[in-house]
């Protein structure tokens, strides 16, 4: 039963016409009441936060199996693998989500068309502070081949992320495959892509946020950003020249507790993106890294930016950072 | 389109520029949200040390909290403003109120990051900061002003001084606040605890936080687990 249930959820479902009454019958051979097409997939859309519920939609006809998809596959988040509880013999030890969707995605390409959001995290629970360690990332590892062979077949894909974990060090980006690097500069460089999360990563190039030509939303958690004018993170010449114009942003957030990596976010950002249009800005940035003069350069900053999108903000969340305590703070480390 | 600097400062001249900008500047705003620290575990001398960071926290980040007065006097309506115009004396009566805001939401942070020190939860912060809001919400007096800048004084055993009768005007005062604020405004509190505890939420926290609930303050209380 369960197969059959996953060959459902997994199939590829008839060319479907749209805007018509669909009275069509179940796979039970019953008849479904006709209504428009518009009216299931309203009906549909306000399940999307119990997925349950949509797999148990899927099997009830072709069309809701297609619309169940596309909604079952829009937001795709590839975590870390987790160990098997007592396997049986024969079973394995671990479950590698990035693995398993590869298999689905290769046994049903169809599904990949509908793929909108992929986050790639190596986040983990509470429990688990004590033995993390990045330089362990599932990411990283030479056992995980998929990720770098999932992100060419999204061609839909709107919002790509990458979220590494609150304990030890931030991602290094600069780790990982080769492969995987061109694999997300790839999905970076797409028309598609306009919305990019990064949240705890390091060595980032600053180059990967300026290659999706329509680009809009931006959030950023603690990202430490490379300048790779030398092209050699990608292994080849990016050509920042080319990106005219250059994306506009509208939706931005910012988290950074350290002066002097806000402050070259910006510069950066502000030089290669169009950040005057912002209708939505959202900066976290307390200064507990930085000297005096960084601090000040950092406090100009987000001045700056608030001043260049002020025709346009609408929603503003703004941390006040407390520079007084920053200097104090500073001023004891340093004595 | 106004000048880009104007802030009611409280701190003295030769305390650092308090964090400043217009909000009169950014003709189409409608939702402003302000987060920051009024107490924070751990932060207040940057010493890694659970014992003399309990006995000092005490201090509230004085430029936020010129800011954030700053930009409510920004957001007041007419109505609120002229009560006390007389006698402000400040550049503040040359603007406009920023009368399209439709929300203010205003986030005082309480971070009890060692999760050890909740006897002292920087509720004595709370109440300053709260009361700083509040008494720009109704104009004070230049006299009532100085009154509240002696006030931001880092001042310990703050409810022993006052007494319980004024430790509830404050609360009353939060209230004013809200009422006499841009509509849509709200003060939301945001507690962050190391751990959930139902022995301390039900024990002194809780006391604390029904005041709030009562007076219509929005909590949001962080756990991690």
């Amino acid at each position: 039963m369960a197969g059959d249930w996953n060959d459902t959820i997994l199939s590829e479902p008839q060319e479907l016409a749209t805007h018509t009454q669909i009275p069509s019958t179940t796979t039970d051979g019953s008849n479904l009441i006709s209504f428009p097409t518009e009216i299931y997939e309203s009906i549909l859309d306000e399940l999307v936060e119990w997925p349950e519920t949509l797999r148990a939609c899927a099997p009830v006809s072709h069309l809701f199996a297609q619309l169940a998809q596309k909604l079952l596959f829009s937001c795709i988040c590839l975590k870390r693998p987790t160990r098997v509880v007592n396997p049986a013999p024969g079973e394995k030890l671990y479950v590698q989500p990035s693995i398993g969707f590869f298999r689905v995605l290769s046994s049903s390409p169809h599904l990949a068309g509908y793929v909108k959001s992929l986050i790639v995290s190596d986040a983990d629970s509470f429990k688990y502070a004590n033995t993390y360690r990045e330089h362990r990332s599932w990411i990283r590892s030479s056992s995980d081949h998929a990720v770098h062979q999932i992100l060419p077949l999204l061609a839909n894909l709107e919002e790509l992320g990458l979220a590494g974990n609150t304990r030890d060090s931030r991602l290094d980006f600069l780790a990982w495959g080769s492969d995987l690097r061109m694999g997300i500069l790839e999905r970076c460089s797409s028309d598609r892509l306009v919305k990019i999360r990064l949240a705890y990563v390091r060595n980032v190039p600053f180059s990967l946020l300026v290659l999706a030509p329509r680009l809009e939303t931006l959030r950023l958690k603690k990202v430490l950003f490379i300048s790779d004018l030398d092209h050699t993170t990608f292994g080849r010449a990016v050509d920042l020249q080319e990106r005219h114009p250059p994306a506009r942003l509208k939706h931005v957030s910012v988290t950074s507790t350290d002066a002097e990596e806000w402050s070259a976010c910006y510069a950066w950002l502000a030089s290669h993106l169009d950040l005057t249009h912002i209708k939505t800005l959202e900066l976290n940035i307390d200064f507990y890294d930085g000297d005096e003069e960084m601090i000040e350069e950092a406090r100009q900053a987000i001045l700056n930016l608030l001043s260049g999108c002020s025709a346009t903000l609408e929603t503003l969340w703004l941390f006040m950072p407390d520079l007084e305590e920053c200097r104090f703070t500073f001023r004891f480390f340093m004595s | 389109m106004h000048p880009a600097h104007f802030s009611v400062t409280l701190s003295s001249p030769n305390r650092p520029r308090p964090f400043e900008f217009d909000v009169r500047a950014l003709p189409v705003l409608r939702n402003l949200q302000l987060s920051s620290w009024i107490w924070y575990a751990g932060q207040s001398t940057g010493i890694p040390d659970i014992h003399t960071t309990m006995s000092s926290a005490a201090a509230a980040p004085l430029s936020a909290l010129h800011t954030l007065t700053s930009i409510i006097s920004q957001t007041l309506p007419p109505n609120t403003r002229d009560e006390g115009e007389h006698d402000r004396g400040s550049s503040s009566s040359s603007y406009p109120p920023h009368t399209q805001l439709e929300a203010l939401t205003i986030q005082l942070v309480i971070h009890d990051y060692l999760g050890m020190s909740s006897s002292r939860l920087g509720w004595e912060e709370f109440a300053r900061v709260v009361e700083a809001l509040a008494a720009v919400g109704r104009m004070p007096s230049e006299s009532e002003r100085e009154a509240i800048q002696l006030d931001f004084r880092p001042m310990m055993g703050w409810e022993t001084m006052l007494g319980e009768v004024y430790r509830r005007s404050v609360w009353e005062s939060v209230f004013e606040f809200v009422r006499s604020g841009t509509g849509a405004t709200s003060v939301v509190v945001v507690v962050s605890l190391l751990e959930k505890s139902d022995d301390l939420v039900e024990g002194l926290l809780e006391e604390k936080l029904g005041w709030l609930r009562e007076k219509g303050v929005g909590l949001v209380i962080h756990a991690e687990e």
